[in-house]
């Protein structure tokens, strides 16, 4: 996602190791290719899956139209940096581990109980619902974010939660023992989409995990293995790790999970966890689907259907009595009158710059309002007054004279020749900033692929 | 610094990843398919579809795939089905007629999306088979492949018109998904109908099988044809006309390939 916060991508980056160790679980091998695979690369794996000899390089590239050059290397910079393909010598084969999984996943077959499994419903069953699911969910993560942003809140988020959150940096303290304070982070981390804020909270959890003794394996397994369970159906806790099990009461706390008791020999995914895996894009946020799921017989629910009507005189009304969103939305709107079911204030240069100082984006801000647009504003094609949007982006670009780019330079290239084929790759690529030919070096915002093809292209060389 | 920095990221706007329902046509021609035995028994054809089916869904939480039969003399819906007795075995999440007739382990190997769809296509397969006689096959010849266009055709309508309004979204596929992601994830759906065809043409059912492709056409549906066996020119206009993919399988026996790499991928890379 954005900002200095770390969202799913961030386990791209996982050593070797750890990924060969991750498609053990067929589980997980589905997640990870459901969730992290771009499409196209998706289409090689199913191509590649059922084939036991390894395939030309040239004969799978044949598939792709040249126009889409780009999705292509994406595609194979994405299966390498994950470790799903295995290439030789411009042949082209799945990982063994990977296949075997992958497939078993597929048919169903094996004895491996990655799916968790499934527990006789108990004799109190008609307690937990789905709906009771939803709410409990809905509360825990809530209490977090309202947690944040400083309002009062009947339930307080565990010191697990807090602490999670200070270590994260989305809230910080001033001194020991006083009340932390949310930091620009967490604002941001505020205006990202439900399950972005999840992963966001996750990943972190990942990472103090590991500092505890747990094996990081096992959280990602579990974590995983989360997305693919069925909503309202209990789960034993016999089959988990120790590790899974003592995260199942840190889990408890962020409301992915559900326990009746701390010693409950089953536990039940909420809504949150079963949204896990699924696209970003597919939900428009978890509260959005849980507050569409619960209907209108809450008043919890009016905090996540839409609420915002923005007029094309910058004028925005938000009916809402939360404070939580009260909170959000007073960070870049300036809100005059508050009634007890709705708060009206307008968007102006001055509440857009200050948002923008604290480090949210224009495009963060808009993501927002179309995603909790009113109903009514959803009937027009276009959500948004494109007058809006435009002028909240042209606010924000007046204060980005200078653009600063996060890259890295190339340089000291032995030919012209030489120079010019990666510069034309890494155009080709959308990662070229900036280049100077007389002085042979380049600017480039991702090396990955770059380096990855300098390398093969070197191998190659040395072959021939 | 990089506070104000929105251009961080590194997007390659993903506008193809809508979800996209798949509508699966199988031709179930008994004829047909005892001529095709010795190279591609109907059993392991039918394997490969639902593994086929569960790779498709595999893409995306939200991807759905319907299956229809066009049989002898009427065209069935395999999946989602409409018969009473497999909606109770299958819709309700935690009955316990459930857990009685299946082992939990054995539930654990399998993801939950894919086990509905794989015992819900067997049993409304079973049952199809089970109902067709000796009897009712006497004298005739045909496939309802209009037919079962037609209803692949309208099913899909009917999906997109629940998209439109989530209100009535509910009551369209009752035993779909219980993770309720539905009413946010199907307002814009990709949707394509592969039909896996056996048999050769009917002149009778020239005029419904254009109004069908002339319907899917105007929707821009692609209608795929994956013809394993037979002489169609109906299927080869239908794909042509809507941009759809015809193959005519070279080795029947290798099904599950063709349809891994030919027929899974929704956009044209």
């Amino acid at each position: 996602m954005s900002g200095n916060i770390r969202g799913f991508g961030y386990l791209e980056n996982l050593p070797p190791i750890t990924f060969r160790r991750l498609y053990q679980q067929p589980a997980t091998a589905l997640a990870i290719f459901r969730r992290m695979l771009p499409s196209l690369a998706k289409v090689i794996v199913t191509t590649l899956l059922y084939n036991d000899v390894p395939v030309q390089l040239g004969d799978l590239e044949a598939l792709v139209r040249p126009e889409s050059y780009r999705e292509r290397e994406d595609a194979f910079s994405k299966l390498r940096r994950l470790h799903i393909i295995n290439e030789t010598d411009h042949t082209i084969s799945l990982d063994p581990v990977f296949r075997t999984n992958f497939r078993l996943a597929l048919t169903g077959g094996g004895d491996h109980h990655s799916f968790g499994v499934p527990c006789p419903p108990s004799d109190k069953k008609s307690k937990i619902t789905i709906p009771f699911l939803d709410e409990y969910a809905q509360r825990k993560f809530e209490a977090i974010l309202h947690y944040m942003v400083g309002t009062h809140n009947d339930t307080k988020p565990g010191s697990g939660v807090i602490s999670l959150l200070v270590s994260s940096g989305l809230m910080e303290r001033q001194g020991t023992g006083t009340q932390a304070i949310i930091t620009k982070n967490g604002f941001s981390f505020l205006l990202q989409e439900g399950n972005a804020q999840i992963w966001a909270l996750l990943i972190q959890y990942l990472d103090t995990a590991e500092e505890l003794g747990m094996e990081k394996t096992d959280v990602l397994h579990f974590l995983l293995m989360l997305g693919s369970l069925e909503l309202g159906q209990a789960y034993s806790v016999n089959t988990l790790t120790v590790t899974q099990r003592a995260m199942l009461a840190d889990l408890r706390d962020y409301g992915i999970v559900y326990q009746r008791k701390a010693a409950s020999d089953r536990f039940y995914p909420t809504r949150l966890a079963t949204t896990l895996t699924s696209e970003a894009g597919g939900l428009r946020s978890a509260s959005a689907t849980i507050a569409a799921a619960m209907g209108d017989k809450d008043a919890f629910s009016d905090a996540g259907k839409g609420f915002v009507i923005v007029e094309t005189n910058y004028r925005i009304y938000a009916y809402t009595n939360s404070p939580l969103q009260i909170a959000v939305l007073n960070l870049f709107v300036r809100l005059t009158t508050r009634f007890p079911n709705l708060v009206s204030g307008r968007i102006s240069r001055q509440s857009i710059q200050e948002a923008i100082k604290m480090g949210i984006t224009a495009d963060q801000i808009i993501d927002y309002l179309s995603v909790h647009a009113h109903p009514q504003m959803r009937k027009n094609l276009v959500v948004l007054p494109p007058t809006v949007v435009d002028q909240i982006r042209l606010w924000q670009i007046e204060g980005e004279r200078m653009k600063a780019t996060g890259g890295f330079l190339f340089k000291d290239f032995t030919t012209t020749q030489d120079f010019e084929d990666v510069a034309k790759y890494a155009e080709e690529l959308g990662v070229l900033r900036w280049k100077s030919t007389t002085k042979r070096c380049m600017f480039v915002t991702r090396h990955e692929q770059i380096a990855d093809w300098l390398k093969r292209r070197a191998a190659g060389a040395g072959k021939k | 610094m990089d506070g104000f920095d929105a251009s961080a990221h590194y997007t390659q706007a993903p506008e193809d990843d809508k979800p996209s329902l798949l509508v699966l046509i199988l031709d179930t021609n008994p004829f047909a398919w005892s001529k095709l035995h010795p190279t591609l028994p109907l059993p392991r054809a039918v394997a490969s579809i639902l593994l086929f089916l569960n790779a498709h869904l595999a893409f995306s939480h939200a991807n759905r795939v319907a299956v229809i039969a066009a049989h002898t003399k009427e065209a069935v819906f395999l999946y989602p089905s409409t018969h009473p007795s497999t909606n109770s075995e299958t819709s309700v999440t935690d009955d316990s007629t459930q857990s009685s007739n299946n082992d939990p382990l054995r539930d654990a190997n399998k993801y939950r999306q894919f086990r509905i769809v794989e015992d819900e296509v067997q049993a409304s397969f079973r049952r199809l088979m089970a109902s067709t006689t000796p009897d009712m096959l006497a004298g005739t010849n045909e496939t309802m492949m209009a037919g079962a266009l037609s209803l692949a055709l309208a099913y899909i309508n009917r999906l997109s018109l629940a998209s439109e309004d989530p209100a009535s979204g509910g009551a369209t596929g009752g035993n779909r998904t219980a993770n309720g992601t539905r009413d946010a994830d199907v307002t814009s759906m990709n949707a394509r109908i592969l039909v896996l065809s056996v048999s050769g043409d009917l002149s009778t059912q020239y005029v419904s099988m254009m109004n069908s492709i002339f319907a899917a056409q105007r929707k821009k549906i692609p209608i795929d044809i994956c013809k394993i066996a037979g002489e169609t020119v109906f299927l080869q206009q239908a794909s042509d006309a809507t941009r759809g993919i015809y193959m005519q399988l070279q080795h029947p026996g290798s099904l599950l390939q063709y349809l891994m790499v030919c027929f899974l991928s929704f956009e044209m890379f």
